[in-house]
Order: structure tokens, then sequence, then C-alpha cells
């Protein structure tokens, strides 16, 4: 399991490389508090399932992502 | 022709050369994907280099081609005979082009024509349903010159992906061509275990990038997180080919789309930014110039690097010249390290030149150079120098004529010695010789190793010609070389072409059986045929050897009786070697029809000739049934000979030695006189007598009937004669120079070299002399 909800500030957080197993968890996460914001500065690498997830959910997040190769080409989201 | 078109054209014979070769080698071993990729590399840098010296007519074929091997390589098409064919026609085609391009600069007027139809022929290989479903669907743009605005041409995503993000795609070079992605993986993807980013994380040159829904995302509480509803989209300055493998297994999956980075908008507005940043970046760089300039105080040294690396690295940064920023912080820490402040000024004026390259600089125009560093690169370029041949032979005369002067040095020394017995100069003079003789005849080694080149240049052809004449012939042949690394000079490898063509030639045509009879005689299907070369002392060895049906002697002897080579009883009393050894004679053929491949009865003819005018010998042997081995005995250079200086009716002749099988003196009781003529027995063979006096015209010296004679015996065409001289005079190492103006056609003569004592020496080729 690499997608924990932070403790203290509810954030979720996406530790580790996030195979694809990770994405129902952290949709779940997510329909469960759609707000929260998402950490992912100590991600390492993103399956495109979980991606999705966070593309679908509008949660991006602006900080930078452990996973070097999607920070640099697919970080901000939808381009334009 | 420019420089550029002279390397293409020299590097245009490497790659269809060695393209030939891996043809053939994936026809022969079947389709190794080792082999698939080297056929494949070579036509495609071949297609490439065209495209840069804008022969378009070229690169249309040469595309067709890497289509086609492209089918081959992804396994939808099986290697057949056919295809390497066409593939090889097509080299050929390319070959005669860029012969028409060395000469005249542009390809004949028809070559597009001829490309248009060579391709569809290519083309025609595709069976259409299955290219269509299993190769990755391309399409190529045209390119943006051809079209007015050619950016309306592009898809508009790809034209919204070039504008996107931060990252200013814009024209950079009018060569460099970009390949647009667009992937749309299937929905049910993630159950086969795809990770459709985890394809795009290998794609070379990425410049862009987007991941967008290919439907609207359905609200949160409704998505399902296994289905894929995405689509990628990249711009990639890769190599499509390269692209397209990653995207193998999904080729239904993806679309490319090939467009020149002209067709990209030229954004003026940027370049005017661009322009504005690199006066900024410049005025930055050279503020830390002049900082590092007056930091000579030791104890502030390592600050004033620290931060001018520091700053000028942000700022070029900033100005997105990654690569620069990387040649300065090499600059900075080598400066830190030596606690100098050279390296890093020299980095920042290299960074400061080349942003002042022009207004149209942009980032990526700017090349990577590592200052101060050596590069392993230029090193690996030095190893091998092309030089011009032309050059190389001034070099070797020049060698060739400081023997000639040392020779001479010789005669002088021994006349000095004579007359000065004793004498101090006498020795001095003598010592100096002996040095001088050591170095020059080095010197002339060294520069005849310059010639030296592995036979594999001219063994190279045959795989190609053993392939062609056995698909031809219906026969199954496989050819195989060894040796190729043996050297020997450029010239003798040159020759040795010709009558190695005919001894393959005959050998496929005549020597390997067809495959009914090979199978009545209990032998592999598939034919060999071997070459090899091996160095034996100052000798080139080469061997043509098959496994066809050898060479019957009963039958040569039919055949030279027939033509009337011989009389019935002369050829009885030749042995089996003999009688074999008349194929090489003017006029004999053994084919029993005259086809186009060999068989006029010239080919072993020319063979011997050949051979012998380079100072080889040929010899054959050959067990009827087994097989037919040839072999050549080569000089390994034509360029310095060995002679005898002989004297006859008052004159020196040199005569080369390797016409020379043996000397013997004999008293005149050993010459008996047969017929008109005189001769005498030599280990059980008749030798005639030849006088070379007589031979050149001159008076024949008064005989004492009682003195020895001294006759040099020589071999030519399987017959022995002795030429009688009146003396040996010297034993010569010369370079022999050919006959030339009005003497140019005489017959009988080698060249001519210079004595010691400066007199021209004729030197003779006994052979043509001999009646």
């Amino acid at each position: 399991m690499t997608v924990v909800r932070h403790a203290d500030t509810g954030a979720i957080r996406l530790v580790g490389s996030c195979p694809v197993e990770d994405a129902e968890p952290l949709l779940q996460m997510l329909q469960a508090t759609p707000a929260a914001p998402v950490d992912w500065t100590e991600s390492g690498q993103i399956h495109t399932a979980v991606y999705q997830v966070l593309l679908a959910a509008g949660a991006i997040p602006v900080e930078p992502c452990g996973d070097g190769w999607l920070q640099q080409w697919l970080a901000h989201g939808r381009p334009g | 022709m420019n420089t550029l078109q002279e390397q293409f054209v020299t590097e245009a014979r490497e790659l269809i050369r060695q393209a030939t070769d891996d043809l053939i080698a994936l026809e022969r071993d079947g389709s190794s994907t080792e082999c698939i990729d080297r056929v494949f590399r070579a036509f495609h840098t071949l297609k490439g280099s065209a495209g840069v010296v804008e022969l378009p007519a070229m690169s249309l074929l040469l595309h067709a081609a890497e289509d086609l091997l492209t089918s081959v390589r992804q396994g939808t098409l099986g290697v057949s005979a056919e295809i390497i064919d066409q593939s090889l026609a097509a080299l050929d085609q390319v070959a005669s082009w860029v012969d028409d391009f060395e000469v005249t600069g542009t390809l004949p007027a028809q070559a597009g024509e001829v490309a248009r139809s060579m391709a569809e022929r290519l083309r025609s290989f595709f069976p259409t349903d299955v290219a269509a479903h299993a190769t990755v669907s391309r399409t190529s743009a045209p390119p943006g010159g051809a079209l007015p605005g050619g950016k309306t041409n592009l898809p508009e995503w790809v034209t919204a992906l070039t504008q996107s993000q931060d990252r200013r795609l814009t024209s950079q070079s009018p060569a460099s061509t970009l390949v647009a992605i667009s992937y749309e993986p299937l929905a049910d993807c993630f159950f086969n275990g795809d990770d459709p980013l985890q394809l795009m994380r290998q794609v070379p040159g990425l410049l862009a990038m987007s991941a967008e829904p290919r439907e609207a995302f359905p609200p949160l509480a409704e998505l399902e997180p296994y289905v894929c509803n995405i689509r990628l989209r990249a711009i990639s300055a890769g190599n499509r080919d390269d692209i397209e493998r990653i995207f193998r297994l999904v080729p239904d999956q993806v679309r490319t789309l090939e467009f020149p980075d002209d067709a990209l908008p030229a954004a003026p507005d940027k370049t005017g930014y661009t322009n504005e940043l690199n006066a900024l970046i410049r005025a930055v760089v050279d503020e830390q110039c002049q900082m590092l300039r007056v930091a000579d105080r030791k104890d502030d040294l390592v600050g004033c690097i620290g931060s001018a690396t520091r700053v000028a690295v942000n700022a070029l940064r900033h100005g997105g010249y990654f690569v620069l920023s990387e040649t300065v912080e090499r600059g900075g820490s080598l400066a830190l390290s030596r606690r100098d402040t050279e390296p890093l000024l020299a980095a920042l004026e290299q960074v400061f030149v080349a942003l002042g390259s022009g207004p149209e600089a942009t980032p990526d125009d700017i090349a990577p150079t590592s200052p101060s560093l050596p590069s392993e690169q230029i090193d690996r370029s030095d190893r091998v120098l092309r030089v011009n041949e032309t050059k190389l032979n001034a070099l070797i005369n020049l060698a060739g004529e400081l023997i000639v002067a040392k020779n001479a040095l010789a005669h002088s020394a021994r006349q000095v010695d004579q007359e000065l017995r004793g004498h101090e100069i006498a020795a001095a003079i003598r010592r100096d010789h002996a040095a001088i003789e050591r170095l020059v005849v080095e010197l002339h080694g060294a520069t005849l190793q310059l010639r030296m080149v592995p036979v594999a240049q001219v063994f190279r052809s045959f795989p190609r010609l053993v392939r062609d004449l056995s698909r031809q012939l219906g026969k199954n042949v496989t050819l195989v070389t060894h040796g190729d690394t043996t050297e020997a000079d450029k010239a003798m490898i040159d020759r040795l072409f010709e009558p190695l063509v005919h001894l393959v030639r005959n050998a496929v045509d005549h020597g390997i059986e067809g495959p009914e009879q090979r199978h009545a005689a209990g032998k592999s299907a598939t034919a060999a045929i071997s070459i090899q070369a091996s160095r034996v002392g100052d000798r080139l060895l080469v061997e043509v050897s098959d496994d066809g049906r050898g060479i019957d002697a009963a039958m040569v002897r039919r055949k030279a009786s027939e033509r009337g080579l011989m009389s019935r009883t002369e050829l009885a009393a030749l042995t089996d070697e003999q009688a074999i050894d008349l194929i090489f004679a003017a006029g004999f053929s053994t084919a029993t029809a005259v086809s186009d491949i060999s068989g006029r009865g010239i080919g072993m003819d020319v063979v011997r000739n050949t051979v012998e005018q380079i100072g080889g010998r040929v010899s054959l042997t050959s067990k009827v049934g087994d097989g037919t081995k040839v072999r050549l005995d080569l000089p390994i250079t034509i360029a310095m000979s060995r002679i005898m200086v002989v004297e006859a009716g008052g004159q020196l002749f040199g005569i080369s030695m390797d016409a020379v099988s043996e000397t013997v003196r004999l008293t005149p009781d050993r010459i008996v006189r047969i017929k008109s003529n005189d001769g005498f027995v030599l280990r059980d063979r008749i030798v005639p007598i030849v006088l070379l006096a007589e031979l050149m015209k001159l008076p024949e010296r008064s005989e004492n009937a009682n003195a020895s004679r001294l006759f040099l015996v020589i071999e030519a065409g399987g017959r022995m004669a002795a030429v009688e001289i009146d003396a040996i005079r010297d034993r010569l190492d010369v370079v022999l120079k050919p006959m030339q103006g009005l003497l140019a056609g005489a017959r009988g003569y080698a060249g001519t070299t210079l004595l010691g004592d400066g007199r021209v020496l004729l030197v003779l080729d006994v052979k043509e002399l001999l009646p």
C-alpha cells in the first residue's frame, strides 16, 4: 500500500512507486474527501491508472512530483 | 563537390557495401534479429545521408526499401529470395546513382521515374491487409517549404502541442524532422498489464507531451479506476522507427506523423524575446568574466569562482541553455579543484561566443563542447586517416628513388674503398653508407606498409557474386572466406579481383554439380566454395576450392585434342596433373555448352596471364568427384622487384628473379643437339637452350668449346627453357619503372631501372621473349 493519508493534515500521500493497484484506494480516498490535498513529492514511478485518477479528480498537485519524468512532462494536468 | 558531398559519396559506398553483405548474410542465416537490424540501419543511414545532400529520388527509393525491411523486422513479412533480390537491385541502383553524383553532382534526369517504379516494386511485397493491420499507421506531412503557411497542414492537436506548455518549440534547423505521436490505449488495456505512460517514458527526444481524457471524465463517484480513458500525445525529435518499435505491441492504438520542424510556427515574437534574453545572459556572463579577471587575491578566489559559476549557470538555465550551463558547471568545478580561474573563464568565453552566434540562435542550436577536456571522440577519428592514393604513391615513388640513390652510394662507397684502401675516409663512408642503407630500406618498407590493405577488400564482393550466380543456375552454394585480414599491397589486391572472379565463376558454373547430380553422388545439397588467404613469408597464398565434381583428366585430354591444342601422342605422354593444367591454355573450355556466366574458354587463360603478370604462379589440384582447388601464389607487393643483372652479348640486362626457377652451369659434354636446337637433360626433362644474345639480336661471344656454359632455367606456361647468358653480375632489389612513350608497347620488356653507376638497365620479361 503506497497511498496513505497523513494522520494530522488529512493529505493523501503517494509514497514510493504507485502500481496499477493503487488507483482504486486512491480513488476511494478522493471520493471520501474530494478537497484533500495530494502530496506526491515522495512518490516513485506512477502508473497510468493512478495518474488518470488524479487527472479525473482534478487533483494534480502543484508541488513537484517524485516521479521526475512525470514532473517534467505531465505535472501540469491538461495542457493549454 | 563540396566536402559534405564528397563525404557522402565515400560513406554511401561503404554503406552500400555493408548493406549488401548484410542482406546476403540475412538470406543465408535466416532472419536473425541482429542481422535484420544491421541491414535496416545501413538502409536507414543511407536514406538519411541522401536527404542531407538533397537527392529526393534516392531518398524515395531507399524509403520504400526501408519500409519493406521494417515489415521484415516486425515479422509481418518473411525473408524471401525475391525480397533480397529487389533490395539488392535497389542498392545497385543507388550505387550507380552515387557514381553519377560523384561525376556530375546530380542524378540522371530519369532518376525520379526509376525510383518511383522501383519503389512500387518494393511495395508490391506488402500483403495489403496485413500491412494495414500490423504496422503502426504512419503518415508524412509534406515538407513545410512546399506549402504556403505549412503549419495549417498539421493536425490541430500537433500545433496545439507545439505551442503548449512553457517549452518553446520553434523551427530550428531545416534538416530535422519531428515525430508527432498520438496514442489512444484501449479501455481495457490495464487488464492486459499495459501501462501506457511506461511506453511513453521510452520515447527518445521528447519535446512536448499531453494527457487528456478521450471522453470527458464522469463525476468522481462514477469513475471506473481500471478503465483507461486517456489519450496521450507527444512530439519527439527522435527517430520515427525507434519510436514505432516502442509501440510495436500496440500498433492499432498508435498513430505517428512525421513532419519537418520548419512546419512549426516561426514565432517571431519569441525570436525577439530570445534575442533580448540572449543579450541579457551575455551581459551577465560578461560581468562574471570581468569579476574573475580581477579576482587574483588568493583568499576570496574560491568564493569568486563559486559565485560566478552559480550566477552564470542560473542565467543560462533561465534562458533554457541547459547544455551550456553544464559546460559552465564543468569549467567551474575544474577551476575550483585547480584553484585557478582559467578553466571557468574559458568556459564562460565559449558561452559568450556561442550566445552571440547570430539572431537566430535559439537554445538548442548551440552545440555542446567541453572546455579543455580531451574528448575521446577526437582520438578515435584520428586513428584512421583517409589519404588520396596519388599522394601515397608519390611518397612511395620518392622512397623508391631513395633506394636507387642508395644503390648509387653503394657503388661510390665501393670505389672509394678500392682506391683509398685503409684510408679513414673510406671506412667512414662505408659506415655511413651502412646506416643510410638500413634507414632507406626501413623507410621504403614503412611506406609500402601504408599501401597494405586486407584481402577482405576483394573478398567482400564475392558473397554477392556467388549468390547471384547460384540463383541464376539453380544451384545451392555457400561461400566461406578465410583469412580476410591477411594484408597485401593495394596494387596487388586490386589486380587480384579479376582472376578471382574467373575462378569463382568457374567453380559455381562448372565445378559445382546440379542438385540432382549432387544428390545422386550422395553429397550434401548445399555446395561449398571457399576462398582462403594466408601469408607465407613474403608470399600471399590465395586458394579457391570447391566440393564439386572435380576435373577429369581424360576429359581434358579429349577436349585438348578436339581443340587441336596438342597431338594425341603428346597428350598421352602427359601426366594427369599436366593434362589438367591444360585448362589454363588459351582457347580451352571445359563447358559442354557456352553459358553467359563462364565457359567462353578464356577464363582460366586470363587467370594465369594476370597472375603471372603480377609475379605470381597458379597451380591447380583436382580430384574427380571431390572438387577442385586452385592455388594462387603471389608476391605481397609488386612495387619492389628482385632482379638478377646478367650479361649477354656485351650488354647488361635485368631479369626478374620470379621468372627464374634455377641457374645451372654445365660443361659442354652435357649439351646435346636435338634436331636444329641445343638442349640438355635436367631431372629427366629435356630443356631447350635459347641464347639471350641471339634473342636480343646481339653479337654472340666467340665460343670457347671447352668452357662451361651458364643457363637460367625459366618455366613459363608449363614449358621449360634454358636461357644462356655470359655471366651473372649482381642481384638487386629495384623499383621497376614501366616502359614509357614509344617503348610502352614493346614486347619483352618489364621496365627499366637505374644502376648504381647511373646506367639505365633494361629489365626483360623473358617469358614473353621466349620463342
